[in-house]
């Protein structure tokens, strides 16, 4: 079907999905160590495009791990 | 000529208004609200064994997992299960979890994402339909002319009066 908007929406979100992978920071110790929580994170976790992700993500990890044994 | 013929099958113009207000699923407020109480019900319908092999079998057939999704979900809309704002924003992820199952069973599937073209029925499919239906009509029809000649030919007066040959 040309009008299903599965493959559109599919790919936004796909194209999108590395982007919100929250980068690992070490924690840090000390009295200079940024305190800074959420307030740069350029998503917004409580957003339902980002909860959609956020399952789509961990779906994917599955289904990678399945392909890769 | 083609276009030229009637769709019958189409919706009647206010067809949509027969129904008494809130008397369709559609028509009152969604089961889940939320993207995420939608996604777990969805998860757990999929997660059964007897979806898991319906889907396989749809799936084996070459069916691409972009329709078999929209639908799922558009099912899930006319069922009053959820609105259509979230059955969009569940689409990828209930696509995602079909992926998973066709991974999991082993069976090669087609997105639908990598040519969009390819997920419409062929002409050329259409017109060997559209043939092989005609060819059925055809013989058809050709049977009952000879069965209703033999018919008449068959016939012949009887009784006292009959002329004879």
């Amino acid at each position: 079907m040309i009008n299903n908007p599965a493959i559109m929406l599919y790919k936004q979100i796909d194209g999108n999905l590395g982007s919100i992978k929250q980068e690992v920071k070490k924690p840090t110790m000390g009295l200079l160590s940024s305190n800074k929580t959420s307030s740069n994170k350029k998503y917004d976790e409580n957003q339902p495009i980002v909860r959609a992700m956020k399952h789509m993500e961990v779906i994917r990890n599955q289904r990678e791990e399945l392909k890769n044994g | 000529m083609d276009s030229m013929q009637p769709l019958h099958d189409a919706p009647i113009p206010g067809m949509s208004l027969t129904a008494e207000l809130g008397g369709r699923p559609w028509q009152s407020p969604p089961q889940y609200t939320t993207v995420d109480e939608a996604i777990d019900y969805y998860i757990q319908r999929m997660s059964t064994e007897e979806f898991s092999q319906q889907l396989e079998s749809i799936l084996e057939l070459g069916i691409p997992v972009t329709t078999v999704a929209n639908t799922v979900q558009l099912a899930g809309v006319m069922d009053g299960k959820h609105s259509v704002d979230v059955g969009m924003l569940v689409m990828p992820v209930i696509m995602e979890v079909m992926m998973l199952i066709g991974d999991a069973a082993d069976v090669k599937y087609n997105t639908g994402l990598d040519n969009p073209e390819k997920d419409l029925t062929s002409d050329a499919v259409l017109a060997k339909i559209k043939n092989e239906l005609k060819n059925k009509k055809d013989k058809k029809e050709s049977t009952n002319e000879v069965k209703e000649e033999e018919v008449l030919s068959e016939e012949e007066p009887k009784g006292l009066m009959a002329r004879k040959k």
